[in-house]
């Protein structure tokens, strides 16, 4: 391993003057963030929109939950792609590996962050989830296989698969000179460390594909399981919920590689190849989805029970009717723009730009309908229907994670390389 | 030596998750009362996530631990 370069690359270390506008900017929403949250933690969750179900006629889960299925599935992408380069040889996407392993631990660490703040009383929800978990309960599952499992196991791909760069970075002088050293603990990249890498990181591709799919699948069984809640006990939950995870993960990876194309000018690395290898799978995975939303449509309106036409109803003709043609159509609309190109071979950065963006407008939506509307209209017991509208808390505090997330992002890409460096042979630039 | 220490974790790791989910953790099947409701031992499931780090952990292990020349 030989380099020369005297500049490090990719942005890091260049703390720009657009970049502290931003992270000022996205540290005001965070404070923003803190200070609604600090208002619920004082006051009770009465400040936000959250009832009973039944009883005070609304819903236990809201924004909160939605948004952790949400960032739960855009940590799907990280690992997949990973596993893909790793599994099927894929090079052609290696240039967002990193991209998409830093979006999975943020998304995570997101995710975590929100199931907190959904608890009335987070400390003690934290420590008895720890202590009690019942190993047949799904929670169990989210919590031992999501949060801790699959978030530490992903630190260790990223982390590992950086410390070759970090060996080159390390060796260049700059006030990060000390964390590459550290990072790179003593990488040399001889032939022997290599093909050590190999091994690893195939191994930890096998070990991971298993943990993602079930990770995923128990988020859908929490909802799946739940026999007396109408609209949730199905049997497609799980693998629906590992599908829309690949919808939203794709598309929001597609947003990221088109911003730091532009943003690092990087087009000759993130080409246009690459953008129709995304284009291609996020087809392929909406067309999944949408097979599941027309089976769930099918089974619903053909011989459901009373208590499931009510929330079915709600869904397609009721209350919720906007949502659920908004998130169709952001579905649809994507599809179209995504098969026209793939027929034609015409690709253009910008129409798989958008896609991505309606497929996660889809995804969030499409989030809302899976938590909300079972706990409202959904009810064995004679309850009137329900209704739940978010408070400014519950915004402000989704706007704060949101904001947190991109400005661990950006940090991130300042202070190490998101693209792997390449080889620099001595002479070279 | 390497090799040793990664199996020897992810051997430890699997033997924690797996006992910590089967014979510390409460009963799998239904509830009867609050014997088959509470974990058998308390902090069952932090272990089992102690058994999953492990696993993982045993690659770093694998990758970092120096070779014997450099030692």
């Amino acid at each position: 391993m030989t380099t020369n370069i005297k500049k490090l690359p990719h942005g890091v270390g260049d703390f720009t003057r657009g970049w502290v506008f931003l992270s000022i900017a996205l540290v005001a929403l965070i404070a923003l963030g803190i200070y609604a949250y600090s208002i619920q933690l004082t006051e009770g969750e009465i400040v936000t929109g959250l009832r009973n179900i039944g009883t005070m006629g609304g819903a236990t889960w809201g924004l909160y939950i939605s948004f952790l299925i949400y960032f739960i599935g855009l940590s799907f992408t990280g690992i997949s792609i990973a596993a893909m380069i790793r599994l099927m040889g894929l090079e052609k996407i290696k240039p967002i590996a990193r991209m998409a392993e830093a979006l999975t631990v943020i998304a995570l660490i997101l995710g975590a962050l929100v199931v907190i703040v959904d608890l009335g009383q987070p400390v003690r929800g934290l420590v008895n989830l720890f202590r009690y978990a019942r190993p047949g309960s799904p929670f169990f599952g989210t919590f031992t296989l999501v949060i801790a499992g699959y978030l530490f196991a992903s630190q260790v791909y990223l982390y590992l698969d950086g410390r070759k760069d970090a060996a080159i970075l390390a060796k260049i002088p700059s006030k990060l000179q000390g964390f590459f050293r550290l990072w790179a603990a003593g990488y040399k990249d001889t032939p022997a460390e290599q093909e050590r890498h190999q091994k690893t990181s195939f191994w930890l591709a096998i070990a991971i594909v298993p943990l993602l799919i079930t990770a995923h699948s128990t988020l859908g069984f929490v909802f799946g399981l739940q026999v007396g809640r109408p609209g949730w006990f199905s049997s497609l939950q799980a693998p629906e919920f590992v599908a829309l995870a690949g919808v939203s993960g794709i598309g929001f990876l597609i947003i990221i590689a088109a911003i730091l194309r532009k943003v690092l000018n990087t087009e000759d690395i993130l080409d246009l190849d690459l953008f129709q290898w995304l284009s291609d799978f996020l087809m392929v995975l909406i067309v999944v989805y949408l097979y599941f939303l027309v089976v769930e449509w099918l089974t619903i309106t053909y011989s459901s029970q009373a208590h499931e036409s009510i929330v079915a109803n709600a869904m397609y003709t009721g209350d919720y009717a906007w949502a659920y043609w908004l998130t169709v159509a952001a579905l649809v609309i994507p599809l179209l723009l995504l098969a026209w190109q793939f027929v034609f071979k015409r690709y253009q950065l910008s129409w798989i730009v958008l896609s991505g963006f309606l497929v996660n407008v889809a995804a969030i939506v499409k989030r809302y309908l899976i938590v909300v509307p079972s706990q409202t209209h959904g009810k064995l017991l004679p309850y009137d229907i329900g209704a739940y509208t978010p408070t400014w808390i519950e915004y402000s505090i989704i706007l704060g994670l949101f904001a947190l997330g991109t400005l661990l992002y950006i940090t991130f890409i300042k202070i190490f390389p998101i693209m792997e460096v390449p080889e620099i042979v001595e002479g070279g630039e | 030596m390497r090799n040793i220490v990664t199996a020897l974790m992810v051997i430890f790791g699997f033997a924690l998750q797996f006992v910590s989910y089967f014979y510390l953790s409460a009963p799998l099947g239904a509830i009867t009362g609050e014997a088959s409701s509470n974990p058998r031992l308390q902090f069952a499931p932090a272990l089992f996530i102690v058994g999953v780090g492990a696993v993982f952990l045993a690659a770093v292990v694998f990758e970092l631990l120096p070779d014997k020349d450099v030692q």
